[in-house]
C-alpha cells in the first residue's frame, strides 16, 4: 500500500492492510465526504470528534470500533496533532496501481504542502515576500548608484592647473550662440558587490521568466507524453486482462439486471399450450386387438395376422426458428413463448436456422441437421416455421427447402414481426401469397394469432378463422412520435442497448408506456431509427442490439438537453434514463478485473450527465486503465455536448478539458513547482554563460566598460550674457572681464548657466506659488539670496500684495458681518429700552443685560479683527513702499481701516450710553453704598434680585475699566444671605465674573461678600484664584435694602 | 466565488500558488456548497420523559457524522443503557424544543413479522376490498383510488419530510434477516416506491381524500438538497445483521454509564440534595453489576426505579444509614455484604436465582 503524507489516507490504508475492518472505495469516499462537508473536523481542535466519527463510520462491531479508535490516535494525534487533516482527493486504482494522471504529481505536491503545519507555510510565504522586497530594494540601489546631479557642476570640474595670463575682449553673441549644451562624463568604474547582487537577482528573474515563456511548450510536450504513456499502458493492461478473461471464460458483455416484459398475456400462452397439448397421434400398442386380429386372420385365409390395439401418443411439433444473424428484436419474445409452452408440457423439437431452413441446428444438442434428412424422419408431426424473412426464392428458381417441407402435412408460419400488411412492400406480399399456395399459413405473433395457430395445428390444417393482423400506432401521430423519440433517447444513452433493456425502459416510463403499450410497438422505434439513420441499419449485425448513428445520438441528447434546460434533475428524461441504467447495472461490481473496469467506465459515463463531480472521482482510476481510450472519448463527447448546453460548472469543465486534452496548455503558476529539470538547467546555464561573458567583457574590454560603466549627463541652457570674452583682444578695464578672466572661460560659462537655471527654477516656483503667503515670503528670501531680476522681484511683490489683499477681503467680510450683527442688537436694545422706560420691567432689564454682554463680546471680536488689520496694513505698507502703485494702495487701505475703526468705536460709545441709560431706568429703588473708596448703588428688583452698581468708581476702578453703571455685584438676597456674582475689572482683559456669597449685618448697614477671584496673566488667561472679601458699607442709614419687603 | 480564477481565491486564502491545479478546483471548490457545521445538537438534550439526557461525546460525534453523511446510526449496547432514549434526546437536541410534538421522533418498534414495507407505509387492502364490495357509493368511489388506504409510517414520513426528522427504528434485530437488506435502497436514495399506487392514478386525483393527496407512486423528499432524516436504529445484537447493511450504517456501541454519570442522572432526576445517598446507591448498584455474577444484571432503568423507591417509600434517615453502611463494606476487605438489609432490593433483582445468589429469600426482601 502506498504511504502518503495524508494521515487520513495512511490511517485508512492501515485499517485496510491490517484487516481491522472492511474498507472499500465507498469508505474512502465517505470519509472524504465527511471531511468536505464538515471541514472543521480537519482542525486539530476537533481531533477527538473526528476520531469518534471515523470509528463509528468504519466499524461494524464494538471490537472494530475500539481498534480503530486506538489506531486513529496514532495517526491523527501526537505529532500529527497540529496538522490539518484534509480529504483524500484521488484514489489509486486497486487494479492498475497508481495512475499516470496529467495532474497527479501536482496534486500530490499540493496535498503534501497542504498537510504541512500552517506555521511552516506562513514562514515560506514570508520568506518569499522578504526575498521579493529585497530584490526590489536591490534594484532600487542600482538606480541610487547613479551619481546624483551636483548642484554646482563646476565645482566638480577640474580647473586648469596653470591659468595663463591672456588679454581678453568682448565679442557679441548671436542668439544661437547663446544656447549651449554640455555633456559631463564620469570615468568608468569597476564592478562591485552591488553589481553582483544585480546580476544574481537578474539571473533568477531571467531564469524564471525564461521558464515561464517556455512552459506552454514544455507543458504540452509533457502532457502529450503522459497521454501516450497512459494509452500504451492501458492497451497493455487490456491485452493482459482480455487474455485472462478468455482463459476464465468470462462473458464479454455486462449483465444488466433487466426485468423481462412478457410479450403477451400469460393466459393466451396457456390457452395455446392447452390446445397444442391435444396434438395426439395413434400408434400400435403392445396388446392384441382380438376382434381386428380375427378379422385380419380370416381375411388372410387363416394366416395369423396379429393386429395390436392402437394407443394415443402425443405428437411433438417440429419448430424451425430463424435466428437470422444470431438474434433479432423478437427472438426474446419467442423464447418466452417457448419457455411457457415447455413449462406447460407442450412437446416440440426445435431447430434453429439462419435465414433459409436448409441447414438446421438442433437446439437441444447443438448438432447440425439437414432439412432433407429431417424430412425423412417425419411421422405426421406438424411443422411450424418462425421467421420474419421467409422467402420462397433462391438464387435460381424456387428454394429447395420448399421441396423438403412437403413431408410435413400440416405447415404453419409464425411471423413475429408486427408490421401490418399495409406497411409491407408489394414484393413481400407476393412472397406471402406464394408461400400460402405452398401450404404455409402465416399467423401473427399476437394473442389471437397464436390461438388461431394452435387451432390450425390441432385441426391438422383445417380452415380456421384468421384473426386480424394487430395494429401498430402510426408514426405520423405526434404523440407516438414524441414517445418514440423519448424511447430513442434512452437507446442513445446505451451504445449497446439490448431488446430486453428497451422493453424494460418502455415499461418503466409511463410517458412511453401510455402510448406504446406492447412489446411489438418496438417496431415503431425500429422504423423511426431506420428513417433517421443515415448509413446503417437499425439493428446490429448480430441482431442483438439497436444501433444508432453517432450523429443521431448526439442530436437526440442535445435536443433533449436543450429542451429540458432549467428542469429539476428528477424531471429530466435523460437523468431518469441514466439512473435507470445505473440501477440495471447494479451495485455489485463484476469479479473479473476487466469487466469491473468496464462496469466502472459505464458508471462514469452515466455520472458525467447526472453528477459531474462524482464522474470526476470515478474518472481518476480509469485513467491509464484498460478502458483509458473509452473513458477519454466519453469525456470528450460530453465536453462537445456541453459546448451547446453549457451545463457543466466552469471548474469541472476545465478539469475535464485537461484530462481529455482539449484544454489549452496555458502555463499555471503551479507548473513552475514541477518545472522540468532540463528546462531549468538549460535556462540557468544560458543565463550563467551570458552573465559570465558580460562580466568578463565589462572588466576587460575598455569600450564596453566605458559604454556601460560610465555615467554621462547632459546640460542645456542659455548663456546669461549677450557677449563673450575671447582672448586676443585689446585690454579693457572692465571689472566684469577681470572677474572672469582668471577662470577658464568654459567654466565660467557653466557656472553662469547653472545660476540661470536656478533663477529660472525660482521664476517657475514664483508662478506656481499663487496666493500662498508663506510660500511667497519664503521665495522672497530665496530671491534675495539668488539675486533675482528686478522683474521677478516686482512680480513677487505683486503676488504678495495680492495674497495680503485676499486675506484682507476675507477678514473684512467677517468684520462687516459682526458689525451688522452689532447694529441689529443695538436696534433691539433701543426698542427694549423704550419699553422698559414705559413699563419698568425687571425681567426685561435682566434680559437686556444679557444682550449687552453679548454685544460686548461681538465688539471684542471686532476689535481683534481690527488688530489683525493693523498688522496686515503695516506689512502692506512696508511692501508697497518698495513697489509700484504704493501710494494708491496705501490710501485705499487707510481709508478702509479708518472707517472701520470709527464705526466700531462709535458703536461702543453708543452702547455704553445705552447701558448707562438702561441702568438708570431699571434702578428705581436704589440706596447708596461705599466699598474700597468707590461709591455704589444697591439696586433691588423682583424675586429678591440685588445688584451693586458703580455710581462713582474710584480712580483705580476707573483705570481698570469700571465706569459709572458698571456692576460690582449681581445676584439675589434672601433674608440676610447674599449670593451671586461679583465682577473683577481689568484694563487689558475686561471684566470677569466670579461667584460670591455673604451676609448682611443684623443692622443692615454692611454687606460682606466672599469669593474666589480669578487672577489672569498678560494674555488674559486665568492662572489661579484668590479668596477675596469685599465689604459694602451703607452710606445713608435711612434707606435699608429690605425696606420694601 | 465559484467562477473566480483559482489564483485569486488562493491569494485570498493566503495559500498562494499551491493549489492552482484543476483537479483541486474540481474536487474542492465545486463541493463547497455542501459544507455544514459538524455539531448540530443543542444542549441540554432531554429524553423520552423530558428528563436530561447525558450523552457520551462519542455518541454525539457519531450522530453528528450520521447527520453529515445522511446515513443511519446503528446503536447497540446493553439493555437499559439509553439507546432508545437517545432518539428522543437527539430530536430535542436538533430542534431545541423538546415539547414541540411536530419535532418529536417518529417511532417504529420492530416486531418479528415486520417487513421493510411496514417501516415505509401501511396499506389497508382489506378495508379497500370491503369498501369496494359492500360499501356505499361514496365508499366505492373512494375505493377506486388506492391512495386513500395508504398511510405513511415512520421512515416513509421522515424521508419525504421537508424538515429534518429523527426516526427511531427500535430493536431491528427482532425482525427477519431480510428486513435490513430490503431497506438499503430506500436509505441510500432517500426515496421509495408504493407499488400499490398505479402510475395512472393521477387521473383520478380528485378522488383522493385530504391527507392522502401527497401520495404518489414514487415518494421522495421535496428537493435533493433537503436534509435527510437522522435514522437511529437500535439493536440488542440478538441476531447478526447483514454486512451490507452494517457498512451503510454508522455504528456505535453505547457503553454502560460510569458511576459519575449515573450519579449525575440521579441528581438530575431527583435533585442534588441527596447526592451522598445517590453516590452510595450507585456504588452498591455497580458492585452488584460488576462483582456478582447475576443472571440478569440491573440496568439504568432499574437504578432509577430503585432511587425513586428509596426516596418515596422508605424513611430517609433509615435509608441513608443503611446505604452508607452497606456501601462502606464494598471497599473493606473481608467484610460481607448483607443484602437483606438493603431497602428496595426488589427494584434491582428480579430473578429468583439471583436472589438466592445474594442469600436473600423472596420472602425476606425488604421492598415496597
Amino acid at each position: 500500500l502506498k504511504s502518503t503524507p495524508n494521515p487520513m489516507r495512511r490511517l485508512l490504508d492501515r485499517i485496510r492492510a491490517d484487516k481491522i475492518a472492511p474498507i472499500g472505495i465507498d469508505e474512502y469516499v465517505q470519509v472524504d465526504s465527511l471531511l468536505i462537508r464538515c471541514p472543521e473536523l480537519g482542525h486539530s481542535g476537533q481531533r477527538e470528534q473526528l476520531r469518534y466519527a471515523l470509528a463509528s463510520l468504519l466499524a461494524t462491531d464494538p471490537d472494530q470500533w475500539k481498534k480503530i479508535w486506538h489506531l486513529s490516535h496514532e495517526f491523527l494525534a501526537g505529532d500529527q496533532a497540529d496538522r490539518l487533516v484534509t480529504p483524500i482527493v484521488l484514489q489509486d486504482n486497486p487494479v492498475t496501481g497508481p495512475a499516470l494522471r496529467p495532474f497527479a504529481p501536482v496534486t500530490s505536491v499540493v496535498q503534501t504542502v497542504a498537510d504541512l503545519p500552517r506555521w511552516w507555510l506562513g514562514t515560506v510565504v514570508a520568506m518569499l515576500i522578504a526575498l521579493m522586497v529585497y530584490g526590489i530594494f536591490v534594484m532600487g540601489g542600482v538606480f541610487d548608484a547613479v551619481p546624483e546631479r551636483h548642484s554646482d557642476p563646476s565645482a566638480e570640474l577640474s580647473r586648469p592647473e596653470n591659468p595663463t595670463s591672456t588679454q581678453w575682449r568682448k565679442v557679441p553673441l548671436l542668439p544661437d550662440e547663446r544656447r549651449v549644451e554640455v555633456t559631463v562624463q564620469q570615468p568608468a568604474r569597476d564592478l562591485d558587490a552591488d553589481d553582483a547582487q544585480v546580476f544574481l537577482i537578474g539571473a533568477i528573474l531571467l531564469i524564471i521568466g525564461g521558464c515561464w515563456f517556455a512552459l506552454p511548450w514544455m507543458v504540452e510536450k509533457r502532457r502529450i507524453k503522459e497521454s501516450l504513456e497512459n494509452v500504451e499502458r492501458g492497451l497493455k493492461l487490456r491485452r493482459d486482462m482480455s487474455g485472462e478473461a478468455e482463459r476464465n471464460n468470462v462473458p464479454r458483455r455486462l449483465t444488466y439486471h433487466v426485468v423481462r416484459v412478457p410479450p403477451m398475456r400469460e393466459d393466451a400462452a396457456a390457452d395455446t399450450a392447452i390446445m397444442l397439448g391435444r396434438l395426439f397421434g395413434r400408434v400400435g400398442g403392445e396388446t392384441l386387438d382380438l376382434e381386428r386380429t380375427i378379422d385380419a386372420t380370416i381375411a388372410a385365409g387363416g394366416r395369423f395376422v396379429p393386429v395390436n390395439n392402437e394407443r394415443r401418443v402425443s405428437r411433438a411439433i417440429t419448430l424451425l426458428v430463424d435466428v437470422e444473424g444470431g438474434s433479432h428484436p423478437w427472438l426474446n419474445d419467442i423464447e418466452w413463448l417457448f419457455d411457457r409452452w415447455r413449462a406447460l408440457g407442450v412437446q416440440f423439437q426445435r431447430y434453429d436456422f439462419h435465414f433459409e431452413p436448409l441447414f438446421l441446428i438442433e437446439t437441444a444438442t447443438r448438432l447440425p441437421v439437414q432439412l432433407e434428412k429431417l424430412a425423412r424422419r417425419v411421422e405426421g408431426e406438424p411443422l411450424l416455421i418462425v421467421s420474419r424473412k421467409l422467402t420462397s426464392k433462391q438464387y435460381r428458381g424456387e428454394a429447395s427447402w420448399l421441396r423438403h417441407v412437403q413431408a410435413w402435412t400440416v405447415r404453419a408460419w409464425l411471423d413475429p414481426a408486427p408490421r401490418p400488411p399495409e406497411d409491407l412492400p408489394q414484393a413481400y406480399q407476393a412472397e406471402i401469397d406464394r408461400l400460402k399456395e405452398r401450404g404455409f399459413r402465416r399467423f401473427p405473433f399476437s394473442d389471437e394469432g397464436l390461438v388461431a395457430l394452435a387451432g390450425y395445428l390441432v385441426t391438422e390444417g383445417q380452415e380456421v378463422a384468421m384473426p386480424d393482423w394487430p395494429d401498430l400506432p402510426p408514426l405520423s401521430d405526434p404523440k407516438v412520435m414524441e414517445a418514440v423519440e423519448k424511447w430513442a433517447l434512452f437507446s442513445s444513452l446505451v451504445p449497446d442497448a439490448t431488446w430486453d433493456q428497451l422493453q424494460a425502459v418502455r415499461e418503466s416510463f409511463p410517458e412511453i408506456r401510455s402510448v406504446l403499450k406492447d412489446n411489438r410497438h418496438l417496431q415503431r422505434l425500429l422504423d423511426w431509427v431506420e428513417s433517421q439513420n443515415a448509413t446503417q441499419s437499425a439493428e446490429s449485425a448480430d441482431g442483438m442490439t439497436l444501433e444508432l448513428d453517432p450523429a443521431l445520438v448526439d442530436d437526440l441528447i442535445l435536443r433533449f438537453r436543450i429542451a429540458e434546460v432549467g428542469l429539476p434533475d428528477e424531471q429530466r428524461l435523460e437523468a431518469r434514463c441514466r439512473r435507470l441504467l445505473l440501477t440495471q447495472l447494479g451495485a455489485t461490481e463484476p469479479d473479473d478485473p476487466l469487466m469491473r473496469e468496464f462496469w466502472q467506465l459505464k458508471h462514469m459515463r452515466h455520472q458525467l450527465a447526472i453528477n459531474p463531480d462524482k464522474a470526476a472521482t470515478l474518472l481518476g482510476p480509469l485513467i491509464a486503465g484498460p478502458w483509458h481510450n473509452e473513458a477519454i472519448e466519453a469525456v470528450s463527447v460530453e465536453l462537445n455536448r456541453d459546448k451547446v448546453t453549457e451545463s457543466l460548472p466552469r471548474a469541472t469543465r476545465d478539469g475535464f478539458s485537461l484530462v481529455a486534452g482539449l484544454g489549452r496548455n496555458r502555463p499555471r503558476i503551479g507548473s513552475l513547482i514541477r518545472l522540468p529539470l532540463p528546462l531549468l538547467a538549460g535556462a540557468a546555464a544560458a543565463v550563467l554563460t551570458v552573465g559570465s561573458i558580460a562580466i568578463v567583457s565589462l572588466n576587460h574590454i575598455p569600450p564596453i566598460s566605458e559604454k556601460f560603466l560610465r555615467a554621462s549627463y547632459n546640460f542645456e541652457g542659455v548663456v546669461p550674457r549677450d557677449h563673450n570674452i575671447v582672448p586676443g583682444g585689446p585690454t579693457v578695464q572692465d571689472p566684469e572681464i577681470r572677474e572672469i578672466a582668471p577662470a577658464d572661460a568654459e567654466t565660467a560659462k557653466i557656472a553662469e548657466r547653472s545660476r540661470l537655471a536656478d533663477v529660472e527654477q525660482l521664476r517657475r516656483e514664483i508662478e506656481k506659488a499663487g496666493h500662498d503667503l508663506e510660500r511667497l515670503l519664503y521665495l522672497r528670501q530665496r530671491c534675495a539670496k539668488d539675486s533675482c531680476t528686478n522683474a521677478m522681484q516686482e512680480e513677487l511683490l505683486k503676488q504678495i500684495v495680492g495674497a495680503l489683499d485676499t486675506q484682507y477681503k476675507k477678514t473684512a467680510e467677517r468684520l462687516y458681518d459682526n458689525l451688522a450683527k452689532v447694529d441689529t442688537i443695538q436696534r433691539d436694545l433701543r426698542l427694549q429700552l423704550e419699553k422698559i422706560g414705559r413699563e419698568n420691567d425687571p425681567v426685561l432689564s435682566e434680559r437686556l443685560r444679557e444682550e449687552l454682554n453679548r454685544t460686548r463680546m461681538q465688539l471684542e471680536d471686532v476689535q481683534m479683527a481690527s488688530g489683525r488689520y493693523r498688522a496686515i496694513r503695516e506689512a502692506l505698507a512696508n511692501l508697497l513702499l518698495q513697489g509700484p502703485r504704493s501710494n494708491e494702495l496705501i490710501k485705499e487701505f487707510e481709508t478702509r481701516f479708518l472707517r472701520e475703526e470709527f464705526e466700531s468705536r462709535a458703536v461702543q460709545l453708543e452702547l455704553e450710553d445705552l447701558r448707562r441709560r438702561l441702568d438708570a431706568g431699571i434702578a428705581g429703588s436704589a440706596t447708596l453704598w461705599e466699598s474700597e473708596g468707590s461709591s455704589l448703588k444697591l439696586v433691588t428688583g423682583e424675586n429678591n434680585k440685588r445688584a451693586f452698581v458703580f455710581e462713582v468708581p474710584r480712580a483705580a476702578h476707573l483705570a481698570a475699566g469700571a465706569s459709572p453703571g458698571s456692576y460690582a455685584f449681581s445676584g439675589t438676597g434672601r433674608s440676610n444671605r447674599y449670593e451671586g456674582q461679583a465682577y473683577a475689572y481689568s484694563a487689558g482683559c475686561g471684566p470677569i465674573a466670579y461667584d460670591v456669597r455673604g451676609t448682611m449685618s443684623p443692622d443692615e448697614r454692611q454687606v460682606t461678600l466672599t469669593g474666589r477671584m480669578p487672577l489672569r496673566d498678560s494674555k488674559c488667561k486665568i492662572m489661579s484664584t484668590s479668596e477675596v472679601t469685599t465689604k459694602y458699607m451703607l452710606k445713608d442709614a435711612k434707606d435699608r435694602p429690605n425696606a420694601n419687603k | 466565488m465559484k467562477d473566480m480564477p483559482a489564483i485569486q481565491t488562493l491569494l485570498l486564502n493566503g495559500w498562494l500558488v499551491l493549489s492552482i491545479d484543476t483537479h483541486w478546483r474540481v474536487n474542492r471548490m465545486s463541493k463547497i456548497d455542501y459544507r455544514e457545521p459538524f455539531s448540530q445538537f443543542r444542549y441540554p438534550m432531554t429524553g423520552r420523559d423530558h428528563n436530561p439526557y447525558f450523552a457520551d461525546d462519542g455518541l454525539v460525534a457519531a450522530a453528528n457524522a450520521a447527520l453529515a453523511l445522511g446515513r443511519p446510526l446503528l446503536l447497540t449496547g446493553e439493555p437499559g443503557c439509553g439507546k432508545t432514549d437517545f432518539a428522543f434526546a437527539a430530536a430535542s437536541g436538533l430542534t431545541g424544543d423538546p415539547s414541540d410534538p411536530a419535532h418529536a421522533p417518529l417511532e417504529f418498534y420492530v416486531r418479528s413479522d415486520t417487513t421493510a414495507r411496514d417501516l415505509l407505509y401501511r396499506n389497508d387492502a382489506v378495508r379497500r376490498f370491503s369498501d369496494a364490495q359492500t360499501g356505499e357509493p361514496a365508499d366505492r368511489a373512494r375505493a377506486r383510488l388506492p391512495q386513500n388506504y395508504i398511510s405513511l409510517e415512520a421512515l416513509g414520513a421522515a424521508l419525504i419530510s421537508a424538515q429534518r426528522r429523527v426516526v427511531l427504528v427500535d430493536e431491528i434485530d427482532k425482525a427477519q434477516r431480510d428486513l435490513p437488506n430490503d431497506l438499503l435502497r430506500e436509505l441510500d436514495q432517500a426515496r421509495f416506491e408504493i407499488p400499490e399506487i398505479d402510475w395512472n392514478s393521477d387521473r383520478m386525483f380528485e378522488l383522493a381524500e385530504p391527507g392522502h393527496r401527497h401520495l404518489r407512486r414514487t415518494m421522495h423528499g421535496p428537493a435533493p438538497s433537503a436534509p435527510r432524516p437522522l435514522v437511529i436504529i437500535t439493536s440488542n445484537v440478538e441476531r447478526q445483521l447483514p454486512d451490507a447493511f452494517l457498512r451503510r450504517c454508522l455504528f456505535y456501541y453505547v457503553p454502560f454509564p460510569e458511576n459519575e454519570r449515573l450519579v449525575e442522572i440521579l441528581n438530575a432526576r431527583f435533585g442534588s440534595q441527596n447526592q451522598t445517598q445517590h453516590e452510595h446507591a450507585v456504588s452498591l448498584f455497580s458492585h452488584l453489576r460488576k462483582n456478582i455474577a447475576l443472571a440478569k444484571k440491573p440496568a439504568t432503568a432499574e437504578l432509577v426505579d430503585w432511587a425513586q423507591c428509596l426516596g418515596t417509600v422508605f424513611e430517609s434517615s433509615h435509608v441513608g444509614l443503611n446505604l452508607e453502611r452497606e456501601a462502606a463494606k464494598i471497599d473493606q476487605a473481608g467484610s460481607t455484604m448483607d443484602w437483606r438489609n438493603l431497602p428496595g432490593l426488589a427494584c434491582l433483582i428480579k430473578l429468583r436465582e439471583d436472589l438466592e445468589l445474594l442469600g436473600v429469600g423472596p420472602a425476606r426482601i425488604s421492598g415496597p
